[in-house]
């Protein structure tokens, strides 16, 4: 990593009763980053997220945010610096968008808020519910206001754990595109989310987390060469067909392996898809499906954590 | 401050219990108009010493009952993480409103009340208006105090009403059996501070008139700032969910 460390955690151990969240955990966030922290429900990702903001406090090792210690002083600056999303959008129902942002301002010691809220409310598209009471608003509605709120008072820091909940396939798109732009005006972004595809997407960075642990960090490109197997295709042939389809496959120098789901992983010197629906029409054997298999986020998720389960 | 002003604002408790105040207020009003104040000015001492106290130690805990029930104590935490200035934050705004509401109140009710008492050839004197004003204001600040400190140590909005309105209504009375630690109950320091400013007891609590007057504040003033320093710790020194 390189450049300033705005979020770091050293040796944090953190346990519930005989529960242990945190085992040791040590990563940093540089500035300018989009950072996704991962790992299955219950590795510990909201735990360190609270830990950082002082929401909980570590029973071992240290954490800093903007370079100030946890609880130390200059750590309430530090966090009125950091905007965040934590389980949810924790809004005041009984208060419109506008006054939940208004109290969210007052609370950081942000002077004349209005234009910022006006403008915030318009970039995730609810100016015109401006004063509706946020207690009405559709959980997408509300995941969008606390965004809104998060990103108050031009942070240098935003913590945003699980930021699409409750978002359709449009708005996740939206929040996608709108996170990876906030580098663009100086903001450093972790961000946890269970989206493995939209955290590739969106994220430079992951740092992988299982039972506490760290288990990787680093680039995407980084994470991605971690991945075992090579890139290849996964094809479907109908039931009772796959023994043929894949003796014929092997026969011409793949290398094939059954998946869970019935269909079969091929992988090796393959030119294109037409190649592997060739060779099996050769042998009167139809495909029912075909599409490429290549390394991402998701397989190396499972790979690491050994968990179908992708996050929490 | 003016967040959690907004705060409260922005909630419709505050207002219903601003609203019960003024209808009991009224009802009060109708009884006296009709059948006069009654012995020890039972009336207006029922009609507006009775569910103001109440409402503000609902109040009390709502001011932090509120964050807990709504999950939002960790928004609030997340923009300022200094817990003991948040509950400075609160306690102040709530005393100020809580003082606004009883100054209210009872301006309200003086003309009012003098009205309806003279129906009956009844008076009631600008003292015994000012005299009870102080006494409910002191009862309503500590009440409200009690409130918070209850919604801290039990970080829950049921749990702090439940326990502040036992502590309140319950305790006093559980521990008046045992007449030698009764003085220091702080439902005895109050019915003696009572009684140090209007000569008899028309409040909440039960009068021992063994402790001096500085002696029943010191009493008072222990048990609140012992309550809150729980509800400080609990707050200062909890992981908030």
């Amino acid at each position: 990593m390189s450049g300033t460390t705005l979020a770091a955690f050293d040796g944090v151990s953190k346990s519930f009763g005989r529960n242990v969240a945190l085992r040791g955990l040590s990563f940093g966030v540089s500035e300018g980053a989009v950072c996704g922290l991962l790992g299955p429900n219950g590795s510990g990702k909201t735990t360190a997220i609270r830990i950082l903001l002082g929401l909980g406090r570590a029973d071992a090792g240290s954490a800093g945010l903007l370079g100030v210690p946890v609880g130390g002083t200059g750590f309430a600056s530090a966090v009125r610096q950091t905007g965040s999303l934590i389980e949810g959008p924790a809004l005041y129902d009984r208060a419109s968008a506008r006054r939940n942002m208004r109290i969210q301002a007052d609370a950081r010691a942000i002077r004349r808020p209005d234009g910022e809220i006006a403008s915030l409310l318009e970039l995730v598209g609810l100016a015109d519910r401006a004063d509706t009471k946020a207690g009405g608003f559709s959980m997408g509605m509300k995941q969008r206001l606390g965004l809104a709120v998060a990103l108050l008072g031009s942070p240098k820091l935003v913590i945003l754990d699980e930021p699409t909940n409750g978002l359709d396939p449009s708005g996740i798109v939206e929040i996608r595109k709108l996170i990876a732009r906030l580098p663009e005006s100086g903001v450093t972004v972790l961000v946890s989310s269970h989206l493995l595809s939209e955290v590739q997407l969106m994220c430079d960075r992951v740092t992988i987390i299982n039972r506490g642990e760290l288990v990787l960090d680093g680039t995407i490109a980084e994470v991605l060469s971690t991945a075992s197997g090579e890139d290849g295709y996964i094809v479907g042939v109908q039931p009772g067909e796959s023994a043929r389809a894949t003796e014929a496959l092997a026969g011409v120098g793949l290398k094939v392996a059954a998946r869970e789901d019935g269909a079969l992983s091929v992988s090796g010197p393959i030119a294109d898809g037409s190649q592997l629906s060739c060779v099996l029409a050769g042998e009167g054997i139809y495909v029912t499906r075909l599409q490429t298999d290549n390394a991402d986020l998701e397989r190396v998720f499972l790979e690491l954590t050994g968990s179908a389960e992708s996050e929490g | 401050m003016r967040a959690e002003l907004l705060k409260v604002r922005s909630l419709p408790a505050p207002r219903w219990y601003l609203a019960a105040v003024f209808a009991f207020m009224l009802i009060g009003f109708a009884a006296t108009w009709q059948w006069g104040l009654g012995p020890d000015r039972d009336a207006f001492d029922f009609a507006i010493g009775f569910p103001l106290p109440i409402a503000s130690t609902v109040f009390g805990v709502w001011l932090f009952g509120v964050e807990y029930g709504q999950n939002t104590m960790r928004r609030t935490l997340s923009a300022d993480p200094r817990r003991t200035r948040l509950l400075l934050n609160k306690v102040v705004i709530g005393i100020l409103l809580v003082a606004l509401a009883t100054v209210l109140v009872y301006l309200i009710a003086f003309p009012l009340y003098s009205l309806a008492a003279d129906q009956h050839g009844q008076s009631i004197t600008l003292t015994d208006y000012l005299d009870a004003a102080i006494v409910t204001l002191i009862t309503n600040v500590s009440y409200l105090m009690v409130g918070t400190a209850f919604a801290l140590i039990t970080a829950s909005m049921a749990g702090g009403v439940t326990f502040a309105l036992v502590f309140i209504f319950i305790f006093g009375g559980l521990a008046a059996a045992v007449p030698e630690i009764y003085p220091y109950i702080f439902d005895a320091a109050l019915g003696d501070i009572d009684f140090a400013i209007r000569g008899s007891a028309g409040g909440f609590g039960l009068v021992t008139q063994e402790n001096s007057t500085a002696v029943a504040i010191v009493i008072a003033a222990a048990w609140l700032l012992g309550l809150l320093g729980l509800g400080w710790l609990r707050l200062t020194r909890s992981d908030v969910k």
